[in-house]
């Protein structure tokens, strides 16, 4: 039996999901909108009410979306199902490969248990050492998929200590999951090399307001706010998002974190299945560390995701490998999921609707010349930090706020750099759902967490990083003379 | 076989000096023929272009073109023509409502549309704003109706003029009661690294009208949108269908989620 809360939630989400479909569907199409655009709106609404609510199961909902966008003719039948396709779906499929290697070979519960019994005296003093290692692997890998594959194998073990599985996730895992999304996400913002869109972002403001924006320009901009919305958030998310109760904060096992000393160490030597597991760990992590030499040494260059599918083929080669194809714990269920859900990101990106919504919320504040800089200021901070949810590309996203944030400067009078600088460091800011980031993907695969508490989780930090990036607004910004104001 | 290969590179140097020596010949031709006329093209520029097609339910476009001519120096004027059938010419000149001779003529082959200017339109360089009607723009049969009953169709322009064009854009209105359902092509493209598409659309009093702006046609390049287009309304049965959906789920569900969730 499910709480009452839940019970109305899928009982009324259900009908509800298809009644926003039919306000959207049917209401007459906006100027600027194509009746593409209108159709995509409309089934991505369905699909999202559905995802919240979850009458039926997330993955069903995603091929219903499929469905719909074929038979409202708003996307081709093969570019809706080669979604499936899509490099982030592999990602995902090699990421649970080279995640099994871990745990078959124990490497990864000799590692997490060494993590555990060094921070584990706290469930908080874990979610604080994740952010840590978040922020370190940050700079030294660019991709932020890589960095969550890497560190998955990881993570799913520490919540098993602490009583979490995909079976029946609870809080802490929750809280563990959640935190690390939004830091492997909102860490790329802290450093101009942490995502292409930063750096096209920086093109952007470097060609439409000749302006440079050098290394330290945006570190001084983007961590104080990112590394302080995500402590605060790792702070709160125990105590606020999903509050756990002092014994949720400790290891879930007989004999507490004793035993799981104990445990570490019998687990005795190295063995030659860990070193193995360890080694193509380590030649996928070079790879992905290296990519900016692949061309000189190749010729070529091997993406993040070739790279994992190279260890995936290592580990899955006899003799050589470690793991048996049966023994790849592959969620295929939430890679329909992942799938439907880019198609209807991707419709409302290539329908020009992701667009058209953008510059609604812009319009909607009604911003015109003799406004106050700082209401320009946060009206632009709250569009470019709040409009993730529509989009599944950050450089996309990029590509259409920025220059936009520039060229508004421009009319209003106000130095371009003051709005699109601070604006850019939310490009990374893609936290509240599944769809918005390759690593969200990934995480939500482990199944610990739901798309509603996705999207709560999301929204809060969302806040709280606005919130953040308007006091750095008046104090910070001006002192650094980011703002001139 | 070594007196083989020395001949081999030989005939190689022979044939290498040969062909630099026409490509040289070939150069020094193109830069004494072409010259004059290039850079008399060179400057031979409409600063501004424009096309507004208004297509009527019946298939025919009624089409404005505004052509500014300010730096335009010539008094007989051959502009692109991009139309099979063509009447009812007008041609003036906005700002004085002068009425300046038009007609089709064909040089060489190709269509053009001949203005020509007084000595005053030609001096003062103002706008000069040319209509007519092709009775057969939209042919709907080779339109559609496709899947979903979607219509496609290509609005194109290519510049057949000596002038080059320095900024152009084209406006296409829909017939009343159909609205854009796609733009599926356009030159110059969409592309992804660009913050803004080359076309909008917006609705209007009159219809759905699509634009595209592009700068720098010179002869022989072109613009061109192609987009679907569909009955702006939508299909009652899928109106009832969801409808009656919303009723069923209520009904059927009112009791599945208490006893056994969702299923996952």
């Amino acid at each position: 039996m499910e709480k009452k809360s839940d019970w109305k939630k899928k009982y009324f989400g259900f009908p509800g999901g298809v009644l926003i479909f039919l306000i959207l569907y049917f209401m007459p199409a906006p100027s600027g909108l194509s009746l593409a655009g209108q159709g995509a709106l409309a089934a991505f609404a369905l699909a999202f009410v559905w995802w919240v609510t979850e009458p039926i199961p997330n993955h069903v909902t995603s091929i219903f979306l499929m469905v719909l966008l074929v038979f409202l003719g708003v996307r081709p039948e093969a570019e809706v199902l080669g979604a499936l396709g899509l490099g982030v779906i592999w990602l995902n499929i090699a990421a649970f490969v080279l995640s099994s290697v871990l745990m078959k070979t124990r490497l990864a519960k000799r590692v997490s248990l060494m993590v555990v019994s060094r921070f584990g005296h706290s469930g908080q003093t874990i979610l604080f050492a994740f952010l840590v290692l978040q922020f370190l692997l940050s700079p030294l890998i660019p991709s932020s998929a890589a960095r969550t594959v890497m560190t998955l194998p990881i993570m799913v073990t520490i919540a098993a200590i602490y009583g979490s599985t995909a079976e029946r996730p609870n809080r802490f895992g929750k809280n563990l999951f959640l935190s690390n999304l939004q830091a492997i996400d909102m860490s790329g913002s802290a450093f101009i090399t942490g995502s292409a869109a930063n750096v096209l972002a920086a093109a952007f403001i470097i060609g439409m307001a000749s302006h440079r924006i050098y290394y330290t320009d945006w570190m001084l901009a983007g961590l104080p706010v990112a590394l302080g919305t995500l402590l605060i958030a790792v702070y709160l998310g125990p105590r606020l998002i999903f509050r756990m109760k002092a014994e949720e904060m400790k290891p879930q096992t007989t004999g507490g974190l004793e035993a799981l000393k104990a445990e570490l160490q019998g687990l005795g030597a190295v063995s030659f299945d860990e070193r193995k597991g360890a080694i193509i760990f380590s030649i996928v992590l070079v790879l992905w560390m290296t990519d900016r030499y692949h061309l000189e040494w190749f010729g070529f260059e091997i993406s993040a995701v070739m790279a994992a599918l190279i260890g995936a083929i290592i580990a899955l080669t006899p003799k050589i490998g470690v793991l048996k194809w049966k023994e790849a714990e592959i969620p295929w269920h939430l890679l329909l999921f992942s799938a439907g859900a880019y198609a209807g990101g991707l419709a409302l990106e290539s329908t020009g609707a992701a667009r058209w919504l953008v510059t609604l919320l812009m319009d909607a504040f009604g911003i015109k010349q003799g406004v106050n800089f700082w209401v320009v200021y946060i009206v632009i901070m709250a569009v470019s930090a709040y409009s993730h949810v529509f989009f599944t590309s950050k450089t996309m996203r990029t590509i259409i706020l920025i220059p936009l944030i520039i060229a508004l400067a421009q009319k209003l009078g106000f130095d371009p750099v003051a709005l699109a600088l601070p604006a850019a460091i939310t490009m990374d800011w893609v936290i509240s759902l599944p769809i918005n980031a390759k690593p969200n993907l990934i995480l939500y695969s482990a199944g610990h967490f739901s798309v509603s508490e996705n999207f709560r989780s999301g929204m809060i930090v969302t806040t709280i990083g606005f919130i953040l990036l308007i006091v750095a607004g008046f104090t910070i910004y001006r002192l650094f003379g980011i703002v001139p104001y | 076989m070594p007196m083989r290969l020395r001949y081999n590179s030989q005939r190689r140097a022979w044939r290498q000096g040969a062909i630099n020596a026409i490509t040289v010949a070939l150069l020094a031709f193109f830069l004494i023929a072409g010259g004059p006329s290039r850079s008399e093209g060179a400057e031979r520029h409409i600063a501004g272009y424009g096309e507004k097609i208004s297509i009527h339910i019946n298939g025919s476009a009624r089409v404005e073109t505004t052509v500014m001519l300010a730096g335009v120096t010539d008094k007989n004027l051959l502009l692109p023509l991009n139309y099979l059938w063509v009447e009812q010419i007008e041609a003036r000149i906005k700002e004085t409502g002068e009425i300046v001779p038009a007609a089709i003529a064909n040089v060489d082959g190709t269509d053009y549309l001949r203005v020509e200017l007084s000595e005053a339109a030609s001096r003062q360089g103002g706008v000069l704003v040319i209509s007519f009607r092709d009775p057969a723009y939209l042919l709907w049969k080779e339109a559609g109706p496709r899947d979903h009953g979607l219509y496609r169709w290509k609005s194109e322009f290519r510049n057949t003029s000596p002038f080059a064009i320095d900024a152009y854009e084209m406006e296409v209105v829909l017939p009343r009661g159909f609205a854009v359902f796609q733009i599926q092509r356009s030159a110059p493209a969409l592309r992804k690294n660009i913050p803004e598409p080359p076309y909008s659309f917006y609705r209007d009093q009159d219809g759905d009208h699509i634009r595209i702006r592009t700068r720098g046609i010179t002869l022989g390049k072109e613009c061109f949108v192609e987009y679907t287009f569909a009955e702006n309304k939508r299909s009652y049965g899928l109106l009832i269908g969801g409808l009656a959906a919303i009723l069923a789920l209520l009904y059927f569900f009112r009791d599945t989620f208490k006893e056994t969730g969702n299923g996952n």
